[in-house]
């Protein structure tokens, strides 16, 4: 991975660089959130000509480590107005790294409203007229990819939810079999690529060659301790919780957890939790056959299996996937607890290309403020519909949770840094609230998952009520985050290696095998650390960085949150002392 | 005694009837504990990794009382 790739989008010129020094050995969070600093102003409009975006394939993707074919899209974020990464599992970064590319920058800004293609190769690539696409959903311009271009290669495309511009708008990537499906979802990145005209990148990587470690006896070694871990650690072995029941295992849990957030987070408990869970999903895809499978990969080389094909009751496909967050943002936060009903949002979402967490938060606002009632699937599609329309209250859904409820005058917006809350309720599992308050990226689960200790057990064992020693457990596992990121692994390698040592040492063998490089344990926090830094430093640039910004929202501070009736207790001061040394 | 017993996940396949999260009944004596329920259901030992009564995790050794529901997981995680 020696090259970048520059896209300008005002003259039409594709070019390719070598990496300058500075940027040498880094890749994924590392490289976009590095680049996203030293390139785009932290005063620049987020669709206007000065901001960028990023796309940056992990240290280790390419190669055959388990489970490290991610991508990272970083940029200056229309939804939060701060820096943002948003990665997604696919074959696309694997394809991106093996082309020799250590990033693609997309920068400029079409002057007027036509579309555009990028068909990339070895050598560089070339920008293409692409109207045939304008305003498609994503489903119907994946097929015309993958007709027109074959189905080896690999793609990303924007919904039309981007190409209006919209803030809860991701980036959709193929899954192995052409699905846009896989999204780096997050903070309205998909915008960004409308603002630029940009509606789709083909990655044309014939005769690319394999990605070659500098250090093969040690990468190979490393590879070995992480898979053995991946493989023999209870919940992500085969037959394990997340093979056989995907992410959605994790819905009776957080249910029984009090900690299930329901109806626009009013309760942690959701009635009809069981229905939309990981449980029912396998047990639709036994009983209704056809398409619907459980242990479906995103992309080659994962050993985990975490994704599934919902089918209808027919056997039809629905769509894929039907994940935790999604089943919980659409079903247990809007009160829907129908599936079939789930599952229609959720596809109308990678339809439109808009994140399926910021959707499911502001329907549940829009709820609130009388749109459409709790438990009501169809009002909720019929609502959701609006976005896809283009209508003036699908304009106003389309900028998210915050700006949805500041429309209609609600007070109970579940958000940090205007992002919406993932699935989580930070009242009954505080050291989740402590990531969503202080990551830079807004509120967002993957930052730091201290779930993984105050409700799984894995990693140790935290007591989720309690406000004590919240800020280093949370900053201990945002620091690991930044670094898992930038290698290119998937987040989920953390529940292995959090309780197998030797998978730990797996993911800096196969780093240090990769790159020459030498680091230890402690440069996996030390890295991380620094990652996150360079995030809060242009944050605090642009203006959301400050105190203010990290503050969960006032309603949590006073209402408090059934089944065990806690309120948000971490005080202010604790929190400011986050980013001490 | 007798206790509500809900099974998640893959501990659904020790449900006495075959349906799956179904809540079922369980027939104690007086103070007996979460460990001694877990045998009497017949989960292998090991597999049950999380208890929840009253939404909130308890340990093994927790002494039941008389009509408590009782939520048991086997490992699990997500994202």
């Amino acid at each position: 991975m020696d090259k970048i790739v520059r896209v300008n989008m005002t003259d039409k010129k594709v070019t390719v660089e070598p990496v300058p020094d500075k940027y040498k050995g880094k890749g994924g969070r590392w490289l976009t959130s590095l680049m996203v600093s030293d390139e785009v102003p932290a005063g620049a409009h987020p669709l206007g000509p000065n901001n960028k975006l990023f796309f940056a394939p992990g240290m280790v993707t390419g190669t055959h480590a388990p489970n490290s074919g991610r991508i990272s899209v970083g940029g200056k974020s229309p939804l939060t107005g701060g820096i943002k990464e948003a990665n997604a599992g696919s074959p696309f970064p694997q394809k991106l790294a093996r082309m020799g590319y250590a990033a693609l920058v997309l920068e400029g800004l079409v002057e007027d409203d036509k579309r555009w293609l990028l068909k990339l190769g070895l050598d560089g690539g070339e920008l293409l007229p692409a109207d045939d696409l304008k305003d498609k959903g994503t489903y119907e311009c994946a097929k015309m990819l993958w007709d027109k271009y074959g189905e080896k290669t690999a793609f990303c495309v924007n919904g039309p939810a981007g190409e209006a511009k919209m803030a809860m708008a991701g980036i959709a990537f193929n899954d192995p079999e052409g699905r846009p499906a896989r999204y780096a979802g997050r903070g309205g990145l998909g915008a960004v690529m409308g603002s630029k005209g940009l509606k789709a990148i083909v990655l044309e990587d014939e005769n690319a060659p394999a990605v070659k470690p500098k250090d093969p006896e040690m990468f190979k070694a490393g590879q070995k301790k992480l898979a053995d871990a991946i493989l023999s650690h209870d919940v992500t072995k085969k037959g394990g919780a997340l093979n056989s029941y995907g992410t959605a295992v994790l819905i009776n849990i957080l249910n029984e957890a009090g900690g299930l957030p329901t109806n626009n987070f009013r309760t942690g408990v959701f009635d009809g939790a069981q229905k939309i869970s990981g449980e029912a999903l396998a047990e639709a895809a036994k009983t209704r056959g056809g398409a619907g499978m459980m242990g479906h990969s995103c992309h080659p080389g994962c050993i985990i299996h975490c994704s599934n094909v919902y089918a209808k009751e027919d056997g039809s496909e629905h769509v894929s996937c039907v994940e935790y967050e999604s089943s919980w943002s659409l079903g247990a936060n809007c009160g829907i607890d129908n599936l079939d009903q789930v599952a229609e949002l959720i596809r109308m979402c990678n339809d439109y290309g808009v994140d399926t967490i910021e959707a499911g938060v502001t329907v549940g606002v829009a709820m609130e403020a009388g749109l459409a009632k709790f438990g009501d699937g169809k009002g909720a599609i019929e609502l959701f519909s609006e976005i896809g329309k283009r209508s003036p209250l699908g304009h106003i859904l389309g900028q998210g949770a915050q700006f949805t409820g500041e429309a209609y005058g609600v007070t109970r917006i579940p958000t940090v840094k205007r992002q919406g809350m993932p699935a989580y309720e930070p009242r009954a599992v505080k050291g989740i609230g402590v990531t969503y308050i202080t990551t830079p990226m807004g509120a967002d689960h993957t930052a730091g998952y201290t779930i993984a200790p105050e409700i799984l057990s894995v990693g140790g064992k935290a007591e989720p009520l309690s406000a004590k020693d919240k800020i280093g457990l949370s900053k201990a596992f945002q620091q690991t985050t930044a670094f898992i990121d930038s290698c290119g692994y998937c987040l989920f390698i953390a529940f292995p290696i959090l309780d197998i040592p030797s998978g730990f040492d797996g993911v800096v063998e196969t780093v240090n095998g990769m790159l020459g490089t030498k680091y230890t344990g402690d440069d996996v926090t030390r890295i991380g650390d620094e990652i996150l830094r360079i995030e809060k430093d242009f944050n605090v640039r642009a203006g959301v960085g400050g105190k203010d910004a990290d503050r969960p929202p006032e309603f949590m501070r006073y209402e408090k949150l059934p089944p065990h009736n806690h309120v948000w207790d971490i005080p202010d001061e604790e929190l400011d002392t986050f980013w001490d040394k | 005694m007798k206790i509500e017993v809900v099974l998640y996940a893959t501990l659904t396949r020790y449900h006495p009837e075959e349906k799956g999260n179904k809540p079922f009944s369980v027939e104690l004596p007086e103070g007996a504990t979460i460990k001694e329920l877990i045998e009497k259901v017949g989960i292998q030992e090991g597999e049950a990794k999380q208890v929840f009564i009253r939404h909130k995790s308890r340990r093994p050794d927790y002494v039941l009382e008389d009509g408590e529901r009782v939520a048991i997981f086997p490992p699990v995680a997500g994202g």
